[in-house]
């Protein structure tokens, strides 16, 4: 009588039994051996298709080097760039203009969603319009913000901004606006100020739904950044890509799309990390992440 | 045993020894369903005594628990009124607390934060708000569990926290909302003697919500039956269990008298 057999036993029970911290490295290596069979098994198709004329004899080849180099040539090619002054300037450029386009894309959509979500007559006259401007396409602002911004580095980072302003923006009213109903009559039963239930029921349960926007937003920043730089300038990655590309340099493109893609994943895995340290209440994170 | 003149549906109306602590007078709720009015309360009068436990029991769609959510102040009635000692109930107050059937835990806290909540909201955390939840936990026996987090416990266990939050404020009413109406049986047979220790150590005014009639006789004084389409009491009846309610209780003549009394005043033979 004195313990409650339930909750002793469920307890002892790890709920997430199976992914304690062995099993949970174990996963990782696993998961490493498996993700690289199917790129290296990718990379030698890849490379036999590339030197079939070589391997057969045949005088016929599935593409010209020119269009698609092959990894045996890429992967040189990238330690090479990565090794390159010049090319590390251009992707520290991107970089920036990701970040800060970051910033104040998903910072202004956190504050102007909190803003919309907390006030109802707000919320009743934006959301169509946020709607609307969710469903364009925005990298399609790309020449609008270079005739505003100029050449440079700012209509870049307008672009990334602009692209990931959205999916914060609307992340957060949902994350703000829909809450546990039995929650909200708990806190207006304890007299709870509009600034208390904010404070601690609203903000902490948008957590999971915000950071989700985040997430996206970070992917987008890069895209918004990318795009900006294939429209019009002379510095950041895009504009590497594209010059190599009119060369035919196509070693170097795929070189740098590489570089991209671990980039895209570093931010990725950084977002992972910090949702993790704040997330570790959250119950479906296992199957989120 | 069942004192006889309670039996009859027309002794609606306790007359109480002592000034009531809760009054619900004629309280009338109607909702509009689909643009037709649905009554979901007719005219339901009812007095609750000082550190008496009534509970409501009754079909769903009795109203039970929206009579509940009246009371409590989160909903205004479309007639009557509430008074809990003689001041009429318009809002939510800081005399009643909450439970429901979710625990309705914050996941973000762990088990002694969210027992503190209350106290925060209300500005009650000084001087003694530690001492006072560490009281509940012990009068909870949820010592060990402090620094737990939600979805490490089981549902019995957040129960059990959900019940430690709503005492550490130290209401005047209690106000359950079928708190073990997703549990199994055993952990609610379990739970139902911890609550009736509790409750006959706390001696709060209590009103309990459910549609389990073994669990409403084993912890009432009395039991207010309700009926469906309107939603109203059939009969109140006066439950003559010694206390302490213990485990045993449930093998006296008394018990299972009751019971079935209350299932055929539902109609359920």
């Amino acid at each position: 009588m004195d313990t409650d057999m339930s909750g002793a036993d469920t307890l002892g029970m790890d709920p997430l039994s199976g992914s304690g911290p062995a099993s949970r490295f174990r996963g990782f290596w696993t998961q490493v051996l498996l993700t690289g069979s199917v790129v290296v098994s990718i990379c030698l198709i890849w490379e036999l298709l590339s030197s079939w004329e070589v391997i057969t004899g045949s005088r016929l080849s599935f593409w010209p080097e020119i269009v698609l180099s092959k990894p045996s040539e890429i992967i040189p090619a990238f330690f090479e760039a990565i090794s390159t002054g010049f090319v590390l300037w251009h992707f520290w450029v991107t970089f920036q203009e990701t970040a800060i386009g970051f910033v104040i894309g998903a910072g202004g959509g956190f504050l102007l969603g909190t803003y919309v979500a907390l006030v109802p007559t707000f919320r009743k006259a934006f959301y169509p319009v946020i709607i609307l401007f969710q469903s364009t396409p925005r990298v399609a602002l790309a020449p609008v913000f270079i005739a505003w911004f100029a050449f440079g580095i700012a209509s870049k980072i307008a672009l990334a901004a602009t692209i990931c302003f959205f999916p914060v923006l609307i992340n957060t009213i949902t994350g703000l606006t829909v809450i546990d109903e039995n929650a909200g009559l708990l806190m207006r039963s304890l007299r709870a100020t509009r600034w208390q239930t904010f404070r601690h029921l609203r903000l902490p349960s948008s957590v999971p739904t915000v950071f989700a926007g985040l997430k996206a937003a970070l992917t987008f920043a890069l895209i918004g950044a990318i795009v900006g730089e294939l429209t019009a300038t002379n510095e950041g990655a895009g504009h590497l890509i594209e010059t190599a590309a009119f060369q035919f340099r196509s070693d170097d493109v795929f070189a740098y799309l590489l570089m991209l893609a671990l980039i895209g994943l570093a931010l990725f895995l950084m977002a992972a990390w910090l949702e993790r340290k704040l997330l570790f209440w959250h119950v479906d994170l296992e199957e989120a992440t | 045993m069942v004192s006889e003149p309670s039996r009859t549906g027309s002794s609606r109306r306790y007359i109480p020894g002592r000034s009531p602590a809760l009054a619900v007078d004629r309280i009338t709720q109607v909702f509009e369903k689909n643009g037709e009015p649905l009554v979901a309360l007719r005219d339901v009068s009812l007095d609750v005594r000082q550190g008496e436990f009534l509970t409501l029991v009754g079909p769903s769609g009795c109203g039970k628990s929206t009579l509940l959510k009246i009371i409590a102040g989160l909903l205004n009635p479309t007639g009557g009124n509430v008074y809990l000692e003689g001041n009429e109930v318009t809002e939510p107050r800081e005399e009643i607390g909450l439970m429901f059937q979710t625990s309705t835990l914050f996941p973000w806290r762990n088990v002694i934060r969210n027992i503190s909540l209350p106290l925060e909201i209300m500005g009650n955390m000084e001087p003694d708000g530690e001492r006072r939840v560490a009281d509940v936990v012990e009068l909870v026996r949820l010592e060990g569990f402090e620094q737990h987090y939600p979805r490490e416990l089981s549902g019995g266990m957040q129960q059990r926290v959900a019940l430690c939050r709503l005492l550490v404020s130290d209401p005047d009413l209690m106000l359950l909302d079928e708190p073990f109406g997703s549990l199994d049986e055993f952990t609610r047979e379990h739970l139902n003697t911890e609550l009736a220790r509790i409750a006959e150590h706390e001696h709060k005014t209590t009103v309990f919500v459910t549609h389990n009639i073994r669990e409403a006789v084993f912890l009432s004084d009395r039991v207010a039956v309700m009926g469906t389409a309107p939603g109203r009491i059939l009969d109140l009846v006066e439950v003559d269990l010694p206390r302490p309610r213990v485990p045993g209780s449930r093998r006296l003549a008394e018990y299972t008298e009751t019971v079935n009394y209350i299932r055929e005043v539902l109609g359920l033979f």
